[in-house]
Protein backbone atom coordinates (compact mmCIF):
# COMPACT_ATOMS: atom_id res chain seq x y z
CA UNK A 1 0.00 0.00 0.00
CA UNK A 2 1.90 3.02 -1.21
CA UNK A 3 -0.57 5.51 0.32
CA UNK A 4 1.13 4.75 3.86
CA UNK A 5 4.48 5.69 2.13
CA UNK A 6 3.23 9.16 1.13
CA UNK A 7 1.32 9.92 4.49
CA UNK A 8 4.20 9.10 6.21
CA UNK A 9 6.98 10.86 4.18
CA UNK A 10 3.62 13.68 4.49
CA UNK A 11 4.05 13.46 8.44
CA UNK A 12 8.12 13.60 8.67
CA UNK A 13 8.30 15.99 6.31
CA UNK A 14 5.49 18.50 8.19
CA UNK A 15 7.51 17.73 11.73
CA UNK A 16 10.89 18.61 10.28
CA UNK A 17 9.05 22.07 8.29
CA UNK A 18 7.39 22.73 12.03
CA UNK A 19 10.68 22.53 13.48
CA UNK A 20 12.25 24.71 11.31
CA UNK A 21 9.90 27.68 11.51
CA UNK A 22 10.05 27.84 14.81
CA UNK A 23 14.14 27.96 14.74
CA UNK A 24 14.93 32.14 13.97
CA UNK A 25 15.85 33.64 11.02
CA UNK A 26 16.17 30.74 7.98
CA UNK A 27 13.24 30.49 5.69
CA UNK A 28 14.55 26.79 4.40
CA UNK A 29 11.25 26.00 5.37
CA UNK A 30 9.60 26.57 1.95
CA UNK A 31 12.26 25.44 0.53
CA UNK A 32 11.41 21.60 2.26
CA UNK A 33 8.13 22.00 1.30
CA UNK A 34 8.89 22.67 -2.47
CA UNK A 35 11.29 19.45 -2.38
CA UNK A 36 8.75 17.34 -0.70
CA UNK A 37 5.95 18.40 -3.95
CA UNK A 38 8.42 17.57 -6.13
CA UNK A 39 9.17 14.12 -4.61
CA UNK A 40 5.15 13.26 -4.78
CA UNK A 41 4.96 14.15 -8.34
CA UNK A 42 8.07 12.33 -9.48
CA UNK A 43 6.58 9.38 -7.42
CA UNK A 44 3.11 9.45 -8.99
CA UNK A 45 4.55 10.55 -12.38
CA UNK A 46 4.57 6.98 -13.85
CA UNK A 47 1.08 5.93 -12.81
CA UNK A 48 0.18 8.89 -14.39
CA UNK A 49 2.10 8.49 -17.67
CA UNK A 50 -0.30 5.33 -17.58
CA UNK A 51 -3.03 7.14 -17.30
CA UNK A 52 -2.21 8.95 -20.27
CA UNK A 53 -1.52 6.44 -22.86
CA UNK A 54 -4.97 4.59 -21.99
CA UNK A 55 -6.46 7.43 -22.48
CA UNK A 56 -4.61 8.03 -26.04
CA UNK A 57 -5.58 4.55 -26.73
CA UNK A 58 -9.38 5.10 -25.97
CA UNK A 59 -8.77 8.73 -28.18
CA UNK A 60 -7.72 6.48 -30.80
CA UNK A 61 -10.32 4.17 -30.46
CA UNK A 62 -12.89 6.42 -30.78
CA UNK A 63 -11.60 8.23 -33.96
CA UNK A 64 -11.34 11.51 -32.09
CA UNK A 65 -8.56 14.03 -33.53
CA UNK A 66 -5.35 13.63 -31.80
CA UNK A 67 -4.75 17.45 -31.80
CA UNK A 68 -8.04 17.65 -28.87
CA UNK A 69 -6.14 14.98 -26.62
CA UNK A 70 -2.59 16.79 -27.00
CA UNK A 71 -4.42 20.09 -26.05
CA UNK A 72 -6.11 18.53 -23.18
CA UNK A 73 -2.99 17.25 -21.90
CA UNK A 74 -1.14 20.32 -22.51
CA UNK A 75 -3.61 22.43 -20.45
CA UNK A 76 -3.42 19.90 -17.93
CA UNK A 77 0.40 20.31 -17.37
CA UNK A 78 0.02 24.02 -17.81
CA UNK A 79 -2.13 23.87 -14.67
CA UNK A 80 -0.23 21.55 -13.05
CA UNK A 81 2.94 23.66 -13.07
CA UNK A 82 1.09 26.88 -12.56
CA UNK A 83 -0.45 25.51 -9.18
CA UNK A 84 2.57 23.83 -8.03
CA UNK A 85 4.46 27.79 -8.51
CA UNK A 86 1.48 29.35 -6.84
CA UNK A 87 0.85 27.18 -4.53
CA UNK A 88 4.82 27.47 -3.52
CA UNK A 89 4.28 31.68 -3.46
CA UNK A 90 1.05 31.25 -1.00
CA UNK A 91 2.83 28.92 1.43
CA UNK A 92 5.97 31.75 1.57
CA UNK A 93 3.27 34.63 1.83
CA UNK A 94 3.70 36.13 -1.25
CA UNK A 95 -0.22 35.93 -2.40
CA UNK A 96 0.45 38.94 -4.89
CA UNK A 97 3.11 36.68 -6.58
CA UNK A 98 0.77 33.66 -6.73
CA UNK A 99 -1.80 35.48 -8.17
CA UNK A 100 0.33 36.82 -11.00
CA UNK A 101 1.97 33.19 -11.25
CA UNK A 102 -2.33 31.76 -11.57
CA UNK A 103 -3.07 34.66 -14.03
CA UNK A 104 -0.16 33.82 -16.41
CA UNK A 105 -1.17 30.16 -16.17
CA UNK A 106 -4.84 31.31 -17.17
CA UNK A 107 -3.64 32.87 -20.27
CA UNK A 108 -1.53 30.24 -21.32
CA UNK A 109 -4.58 28.04 -21.48
CA UNK A 110 -6.62 29.88 -23.36
CA UNK A 111 -4.01 30.42 -25.94
CA UNK A 112 -4.09 27.00 -26.03
CA UNK A 113 -7.70 26.38 -26.17
CA UNK A 114 -8.31 28.98 -28.61
CA UNK A 115 -8.09 26.76 -31.85
CA UNK A 116 -10.53 24.80 -30.43
CA UNK A 117 -13.17 27.38 -29.62
CA UNK A 118 -12.86 28.92 -32.97
CA UNK A 119 -12.98 24.88 -34.62
CA UNK A 120 -16.32 24.98 -32.17
CA UNK A 121 -18.00 28.56 -33.75
CA UNK A 122 -16.58 27.33 -37.29
CA UNK A 123 -18.77 24.44 -36.65
CA UNK A 124 -21.92 26.02 -35.60
CA UNK A 125 -21.38 28.54 -38.47
CA UNK A 126 -21.61 26.02 -40.44
CA UNK A 127 -25.07 24.24 -38.78
CA UNK A 128 -26.86 27.60 -39.38
CA UNK A 129 -28.06 28.23 -42.74
CA UNK B 1 11.97 2.85 -4.14
CA UNK B 2 15.17 4.51 -5.35
CA UNK B 3 13.71 7.40 -6.22
CA UNK B 4 11.83 7.81 -2.47
CA UNK B 5 14.73 7.67 -0.21
CA UNK B 6 17.10 10.11 -2.30
CA UNK B 7 13.86 12.79 -1.82
CA UNK B 8 13.62 11.71 2.03
CA UNK B 9 17.74 12.11 2.03
CA UNK B 10 17.09 15.23 0.67
CA UNK B 11 14.28 17.17 2.74
CA UNK B 12 16.94 15.82 5.86
CA UNK B 13 19.37 17.79 4.59
CA UNK B 14 17.79 20.52 4.13
CA UNK B 15 16.11 19.96 7.51
CA UNK B 16 19.81 20.03 9.38
CA UNK B 17 21.30 22.56 7.28
CA UNK B 18 18.49 24.93 8.38
CA UNK B 19 18.81 23.88 12.22
CA UNK B 20 22.29 24.17 12.03
CA UNK B 21 22.63 27.44 10.28
CA UNK B 22 20.28 28.81 12.68
CA UNK B 23 22.09 27.24 15.72
CA UNK B 24 25.30 29.30 14.06
CA UNK B 25 22.85 32.29 13.76
CA UNK B 26 21.91 32.79 16.92
CA UNK B 27 24.95 32.19 18.39
CA UNK B 28 26.92 34.69 16.18
CA UNK B 29 23.68 37.17 17.23
CA UNK B 30 25.11 36.32 20.91
CA UNK B 31 28.61 37.17 20.26
CA UNK B 32 27.73 40.77 18.27
CA UNK B 33 29.18 39.12 15.49
CA UNK B 34 26.36 40.63 13.20
CA UNK B 35 27.25 40.99 9.93
CA UNK B 36 29.26 37.38 10.40
CA UNK B 37 25.65 35.66 11.41
CA UNK B 38 23.46 37.51 8.08
CA UNK B 39 26.41 35.97 6.15
CA UNK B 40 26.03 32.63 7.45
CA UNK B 41 22.66 32.68 6.89
CA UNK B 42 22.92 34.07 3.35
CA UNK B 43 25.60 31.26 2.50
CA UNK B 44 23.06 28.41 4.03
CA UNK B 45 19.86 29.43 1.87
CA UNK B 46 21.83 29.60 -1.28
CA UNK B 47 23.58 26.28 -0.56
CA UNK B 48 20.22 24.92 -0.07
CA UNK B 49 19.24 26.60 -3.01
CA UNK B 50 21.80 24.93 -4.97
CA UNK B 51 20.70 21.55 -3.56
CA UNK B 52 16.68 22.09 -4.68
CA UNK B 53 17.00 23.19 -8.20
CA UNK B 54 17.88 19.41 -9.61
CA UNK B 55 14.79 18.19 -8.20
CA UNK B 56 12.66 21.34 -9.41
CA UNK B 57 14.30 20.54 -12.58
CA UNK B 58 13.78 17.26 -13.26
CA UNK B 59 10.00 17.62 -12.24
CA UNK B 60 9.48 20.24 -15.17
CA UNK B 61 11.25 17.96 -17.21
CA UNK B 62 8.52 15.03 -16.79
CA UNK B 63 5.64 17.29 -16.47
CA UNK B 64 7.20 18.08 -19.84
CA UNK B 65 7.95 14.92 -21.40
CA UNK B 66 4.08 13.40 -19.94
CA UNK B 67 1.80 16.30 -20.68
CA UNK B 68 3.70 16.88 -24.25
CA UNK B 69 4.80 20.38 -23.25
CA UNK B 70 7.34 21.10 -25.92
Amino acid sequence: MEIFQFVGLALITTVLIVTVKQLEGMHIGVLISVVFGAIIFLLLIGKIGNIVDILEELAVRANINQFYLATILKVIGIAYIAEFGAQVCRDAGENAVANKVEFAGKILVMILALPIIAAIVETVLKLLP
Amino acid sequence: MGELSNGIDLIFRLAALGIVVSILYSYLNQTGRKEIAYLTLLAGLAVAVIAVLPIINRLFIEVKSVFQLY
